[in-house]
């Protein structure tokens, strides 16, 4: 190595970190059976996985107790949790790529908010639609609603805080805080007029939790988000296109318009459906890209779906330790992840206040 | 490329006012004027990046017709400025280029690009951590990395450049104009804004002069840059000298200084 070279201003990276981001997804996917297998093996009844499967394999009948634990709790919360913890990851790289920039997410700019005064219409108003509606609805009226309010609070906060294809941060954030302040209030009226039933609804949903989780719940969200994440990585290359701007991502053959009506689309029921079933559970759509930036780089068409394979190991992670942390009882799972997405979001705050001047 | 009557409207004020163009390919094709003339409105409305009435026509194809996709395949684009949102790698911004264009399964482009521009050693470096010069010379390589070969099918690859040399050294000035000239004279077509009206005489075949959204003057440079068309688009007085044997004309701003 020549002096020049030592010298050489620049991080040198891996020649294509697309490749590298490839080789990652199947780590990412390993790493996320690992901790459902452990997941599904631990919890408060002490029922262990490993006997049950050998029983099952040797043709054992399973005790009432071990399928009621395994088949109707922990199971549809280990599906629940990683199809939040997807949906809540990839709404958030589709944010920050559709904002051209690493601080937007559905939680912190008020979508999540938009889409619980969507859930909280449906829990307190929904009985007022007409019979025939709410019985062809069934259990997706409030993933619905919940879609239909974070969608229209995307376009609007896209409206207010982006003007040319640029989007300002102090806009975004400042606007996405009026906008949960809005729906604080509205919500507020709501749950003033809930009854005693609705309340314990409206209570047990606000705390951001995956406790609730029933198979109905499940598949309530599931077709939503399964849907929302088959059609993210399409829009992997018009992001990547975006992030040079709107005007360089039409000089490169991207549909600008489409692109970023798809991506609020998919933002707003992803957001939608996870919020429906599991409240506000934040900082999974910040910490979950910025990890996988700084590991592989910005590329959107490996970003998204790593995203969702570590997002839903992320989140069925915080919700082992919520549930072991102060056992036997449980920590809403909002407040581990806010412990461990705060510190983040603040740092990235704080290098890009340094390097770019916000 | 034939535009003919185009008008735009920016805001409530309309900014060219049904001016016609042409360019050549196998040419260089340069747009110089005042600042606030409208060249860089000329060159958005002619990429389709914004609304303009009027017809505009490349390679025989009305531009209003055809899908993003379409246009990239035969024409790339560099704006007067461009920013990355994300810490990508300058060759993964070349990337971006090579793959939006018709030779995206051909490998190697986008290194060979980075040589064109002096920037081999750059591929693994973050294109924000780049100097401005630099930054400008990763995008000229984007460009060029999408429409790589002049002429594809018998039929003219186009790219439309907005102030293309305007942070870049003067070492690299003659590298950018230089391999615009390659192109052109490969059969390709090159549509420049430029300031330097110097270079502009250089290596321009043809000039389009710009003032208050109108074309003042076109032709060769010879033709263009004189001192009183000059000096009426530019409102100062100016004086072209043009030297014996090459008759390329040329601008001192000694010898302007003060002048009138
Ligand atoms: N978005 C806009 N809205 C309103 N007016 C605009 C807009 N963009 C440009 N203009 C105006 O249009 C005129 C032409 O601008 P244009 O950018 O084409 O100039 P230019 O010739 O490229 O100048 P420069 O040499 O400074 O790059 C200017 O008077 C400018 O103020
Ligand atoms: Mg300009």
């Amino acid at each position: 190595m020549s002096i020049a070279e030592g010298l050489a201003p620049g991080r040198v990276r891996p020649v294509d970190r697309v490749q590298t981001a490839r080789r990652l997804t199947v780590v990412l996917a390993l790493l996320l059976v690992v901790v459902s297998v452990i997941s599904l093996s631990s919890g408060a009844t002490g029922t262990a996985l490993w006997p049950v499967i050998r029983a099952l394999a040797t043709g054992q009948e399973l005790s009432a107790l071990d399928r009621i634990v395994l088949v109707d709790i922990r199971l549809p919360r280990l599906i629940l949790g990683v199809l939040v913890g997807a949906a809540l990851a990839v709404s958030g790289a589709l944010m920050q790529g559709l904002f051209r920039n690493p601080l937007a997410d559905p939680g912190i700019v008020g979508v999540s908010a938009g889409a619980g005064l969507g859930a909280i219409l449906a829990i307190v108003l929904g009985g007022l639609l007409p019979l025939a509606l709410q019985e062809a609805l069934g259990s997706y009226i409030i993933s619905i609603a919940a879609f239909v309010g974070g969608w229209v609070s995307t376009v609007l906060l896209y409206r207010v805080a982006t003007h040319g294809g640029r989007t300002s941060v102090a806009t975004m954030l400042l606007a996405g805080i009026a906008l949960a302040a809005l729906v604080g209030a509205f919500s507020g009226v709501l749950v003033y007029m809930a009854d005693d039933a609705q309340l314990r609804d409206l209570t047990f949903w606000g705390m951001g939790s995956l406790a609730g989780a029933t198979w109905t719940k499940v598949l309530a969200a599931a077709p939503i988000i399964l849907l929302a994440l088959a059609v993210a990585p399409s829009l992997g290359r018009g992001l990547n296109g975006l992030a040079l701007g709107e005007a360089t991502a039409m000089h490169l053959g991207i549909s600008v318009q489409r692109v970023k009506r798809l991506a609020i689309l998919v933002v707003a029921a992803a957001t939608g459906a996870a919020v429906a079933v599991s409240g506000g559970i934040g900082f999974i759509g910040i910490v979950v890209p910025h990890l996988l930036r700084l590991a592989t780089g910005p590329d959107h068409r490996a970003l998204l779906p790593n995203a969702a394979l570590l997002g839903a190991t992320l989140l069925v992670g915080a919700d082992m330790i919520s549930r072991s942390i102060v056992a036997p009882a449980e920590l809403p799972i909002g407040i581990v992840t806010a412990v461990i997405g705060a510190p983040v979001f603040l740092a990235i705050l704080l290098r890009r206040r340094t390097t770019l001047g916000l | 490329m034939i535009g003919k009557e185009i008008h735009v409207t920016l805001g409530r004020r309309e900014i060219l006012h049904g001016l016609d163009f042409a360019a050549q390919d196998g040419r260089i094709t340069a747009i110089v004027g005042p600042n606030g003339s409208g060249k860089s409105t000329l060159l958005k409305a002619m990429t389709g990046e914004i609304a303009a009435t009027g017809q505009m026509e490349l390679n025989g194809r009305d531009i209003a017709r055809m899908q993003p996709w379409e246009l990239a395949s035969v024409r790339a684009v560099q704006s007067q400025s461009t920013t990355v949102a994300f810490p990508f790698t300058v060759l993964e911004v070349v990337r971006l280029g090579h793959s939006a264009g018709p030779w995206a399964s051909e490998p190697g482009i986008p290194e060979a690009a980075l040589a064109r521009l002096g920037l081999e050693g750059y591929a693994q470096r973050f294109y924000h951590e780049l100097s401005g010069g630099e930054q400008q010379r990763t995008q000229l390589a984007r460009v060029l990395a999408q429409v790589w070969h002049p002429v594809q099918d018998d039929t003219p690859s186009w790219v439309f450049l907005d102030e293309p040399v305007s942070s870049l050294d003067i070492g690299h000035q003659f590298v950018v104009m230089d391999l615009l000239a390659d192109y052109a004279a490969r059969g390709g077509g090159v549509i420049t804004v430029m300031h330097d009206l110097n270079l502009t005489a250089i290596y321009a075949d043809h000039v389009v002069l710009m003032k208050d959204g109108q074309v003042l003057a076109r032709g060769t440079p010879a033709q263009v840059l004189t001192d009183a068309t000059l000096s009426q688009a530019y409102d100062h007085p100016l004086r072209v000298n043009r030297p014996a044997p090459s008759g390329v004309p040329y601008l001192l701003p000694q010898a302007c200084r003060g002048a009138g």
